[in-house]
């Protein structure tokens, strides 16, 4: 009761500043344009026309290896034939002939087949069999475009030069692979030949505007904000009035802390819950990962304001805590991007025989990285969770997104959450110790 | 029983002396009002008391218990001086807020706020925000809270500050009804004559130092000093009361009649009445408490200027 209490008595105050009311405010405007995004499905022809466009990037070793070179290949579509009545594009079982450039194919086909060394030449284009170029036309349809070929046939081609193959394919489901128009502002402005499918237009929506800077504005608001709890309850004649209350000190701050931070959480809930629902709604996916960037938000928050109470309780103002917290934020950023660029430089043959860092800045850069939060790994989990259930596999890879580097969760955490209790633990034992 | 007990209580901020020593009690069910010119030790008291500021050396208790332990500030109400409720919080929610931080069920705190509000005059606006209330308003909240959950000891720091009289008069008469239900009132205030009106004992503050303390009808008596009325177109026997060793000069309609050590009063009204006088006023002289506290504290408050016309306290 006394925590629920104190968490009232924060939303008070912050609602009472109107700020919470401007964030649900931007929040819900956020979550009504987000809504008002519809999307339509790219008819068939145009869209395997723009997946055959889109599919240029090849991956070697039949798409399991990190290596990837540019193979643009021109494929033309005939006797497209729709073998059920699905009424929408990506639901229907279509048969029809696939024709491309035999050079071209047979180059990116080889290169997809090739098992070479990352680090050696891309392979030279020589015989490849009829099997591999069905295998592969089949991979980067289903990878670039989620279309899914039940059968590949090779046929006689028309012309020469070319390569022919029937084929027939089974309707998906889902939308999220396939290829749609969006329109903004309920059908007021379409945005056509964008050529992207429904996954990526909600992964830009999910991570570009809301997690990224969606994110930062909320937070940064959320440490201004939040910075005013406790010196405003360590002013003169308030906190006499709290101390001589039945509560102990350390109880009293560690539930104001978590105060600040449930209004943190409560914002993100309304912000991304709104957008979550206002996307599933006008999309039909419904990606439980962007759900959970809310604990992640609020996790990274609570690092922050670890910083801010440590501060709040020092110097009992609220200026100084929102200026150390930035410096913090700006610090651990510093750090992890600089022991992000470092690990490539490390991990990297010819990139660290090109440079040469110095051993003391690796040996500097890894104690300070082993025993500051990791918010850099909270970046990678919330790119992970935003992708997950979102994008084709094909988009993943396009962006390198499944060349993020791999993180011990339990270890990041376990530092992040050291951090926070030291943190915290400093700012205890001052205010049970201060005099008021 | 005592409910309060300090014994050589001392507050050292780095070199300053906040307290140097202090030893007092204060009675179950009585009204104790501590004086003291602002800057004496007054507050630092009461905060270390209350567990707000923390004692450099020696003990006190509070109900019996160590006032570290904050279960024992259960049964305790306090208004500071320079209170600063937040003014985001209407009278009722802050009472509230309050009362779930003293451990107050919810219904009996809900169901209790606006019968406290009401006892001091704020029930029709306890919906308002705190920001709207005048000082007089706020310092009546202020009691509120410091009551609202039957507390068994109150301290109060200043609580007609900012009142007009009317309201000091309630408030006394609520700081009255208190003591009637058995309540232990600390009083910190500046207006002696409240003080004097209200509380059953004071002590005297000065530079961390308790310089008087007792009850008030002793502290203000002027032993030795008799003032002495008889009845209209008689005539005082001046010389022969004078001529028995004792001291007297006139004032106004009476006379003055002063004691030396040993001597009591009773020659004087023997005499009178052998001379076939009647008396009609005879009382020991008082003094008022103001008169005691300026005749007591002579120093300047710290960090100001002596006030020109003081003198120094005789040693």
């Amino acid at each position: 009761m006394k925590y629920l209490a104190i968490l009232k008595d924060s939303l008070l105050e912050a609602i009472d500043t109107k700020v919470f009311y401007v964030m649900v405010g931007l929040s819900c405007v956020l979550t009504l344009v987000v809504a008002s995004v519809s999307f339509k499905a790219v008819p068939v022809e145009e869209a395997l026309k723009k997946i055959g466009e889109n599919s240029h990037i090849v991956f070697g070793d039949r798409g399991q290896s990190f290596r990837a070179h540019s193979w643009p290949v021109r494929y033309t579509f005939e006797n497209l034939k729709q073998l059920n009545d699905a009424t929408e594009p990506q639901a229907g079982d279509y048969r029809f002939t696939l024709i491309a450039s035999e050079s071209q194919l047979r180059g990116a086909a080889q290169y997809w087949d090739s098992r070479a060394d990352a680090e050696g030449p891309a392979p030279t284009v020589g015989t490849v069999t009829d099997d591999v170029l069905q295998e592969f036309v089949k991979s980067q349809f289903a990878v670039y475009g989620g279309v899914e070929f039940t059968r590949v046939e090779r046929v006689k081609a028309s012309q020469p030069g070319d390569v022919a193959f029937l084929v027939e394919t089974k309707g998906s489901k889902g939308a999220r692979g396939w290829l749609h128009d969006p329109c903004l502002f309920f059908g007021a402005v379409p945005l056509t030949s964008l050529g992207q499918s429904l996954g990526f237009y909600i992964s830009f929506i999910e991570g570009g505007l809301v997690n990224g800077i969606g994110a930062w504005v909320g937070i940064m608001i959320g440490v201004v904000i939040t910075a005013f709890f406790i010196p405003n309850m360590l002013r003169k004649g308030t906190i006499d009035l709290l101390l001589a209350k039945p509560i102990h000190r350390t109880t009293l701050l560690i539930y104001k802390y978590i105060g600040g931070l449930t209004f943190v959480f409560l914002n993100s809930l309304v912000a991304v819950g709104g957008m979550w629902l206002a996307i599933g709604l006008r999309s039909g996916i419904w990606a439980t990962g962007f759900l959970l960037t809310v604990f992640v938000l609020t996790f990274f928050f609570a690092i922050l304001y670890a910083v801010s109470t440590l501060f709040s309780v020092l110097t009992r103002s609220a200026i100084v805590s929102i200026l150390m917290t930035f410096a913090a934020w700006f610090l651990l950023w510093i750090v992890g991007t600089g022991y992000a660029q470092l690990e490539v430089i490390r991990k990297d043959a010819i990139l660290s025989k090109q440079l040469t860092v110095p051993g003391w800045i690796y040996a500097t850069v890894d104690k300070i990285h082993y025993v500051l939060p990791r918010t850099k790994d909270l970046d990678i989990l919330t790119t992970k969770l935003l992708s997950r259930g979102v994008m084709t596999e094909g988009e993943i890879r396009a962006q390198k997104l499944d060349l993020l580097p791999k993180v011990t969760w339990g270890e990041s955490l376990a530092v992040s959450g050291i951090f926070i209790a030291v943190m915290l633990g400093l700012a205890c034992w001052r205010f049970a110790r201060a005099d008021y | 029983m005592a409910v309060i007990i300090t014994e050589d209580l001392v507050k050292q901020y780095g070199k300053i002396g906040a307290l140097k020593g202090v030893t007092l009690r204060v009675e179950e069910g009585e009204i104790f009002g501590l004086l003291g010119q602002n800057g004496a030790g007054k507050t630092t008291l009461v905060k270390i008391l209350l567990g707000i500021t923390k004692a450099t050396d020696g003990r006190a208790t509070l109900l019996g218990e160590s006032t570290a332990k904050a279960s024992v500030r259960k049964r305790v109400g306090y208004l500071p001086e320079d209170h600063r409720f937040p003014d985001y919080h209407t009278g009722f929610s802050l009472l509230e807020f309050y009362g779930t931080l003293l451990g107050v069920p919810y219904l009996q705190n809900r169901q209790r706020i606006p019968e406290i509000l009401g006892r001091v005059g704020l029930k029709g606006r306890m919906h308002y925000k705190v920001r709207t209330y005048s000082k007089g308003m706020k310092q009546r909240l202020g009691i509120a809270q410091a009551i609202s959950h039957n507390p068994d000891v109150i301290f109060l720091d200043e609580p007609t500050d900012g009142v007009d009289p009317v309201g000091r008069r309630e408030i006394r008469a609520i700081l009255q009804q208190l003591k009637d239900e058995g309540k232990t009132i600390f009083l910190n205030s500046h207006l002696l004559s409240e003080v004097e009106l209200i509380c059953d004992r004071v002590a005297i503050m000065q530079a961390g130092e308790i310089v008087r303390q007792g009850d008030i009808a002793s502290l203000t008596s002027r032993q030795g000093l008799f003032l002495v009325g008889l009845a209209p177109g008689q005539t005082f026997p001046r010389e022969e009361v004078a001529g028995k060793g004792f001291e007297v000069a006139a004032k106004g309609d009476y006379w003055e009649v002063g004691l030396t050590t040993g001597q009591t009063i009773d020659p004087v009204v023997d005499l009178l009445r052998a001379r076939g006088l009647n008396i009609r006023h005879l009382v020991e002289e008082r003094q008022s408490l103001e008169e005691l506290f300026m005749e007591t504290v002579v120093a300047p408050e710290p960090g100001v200027d002596r006030p020109v016309g003081r003198r120094k306290r005789p040693t």
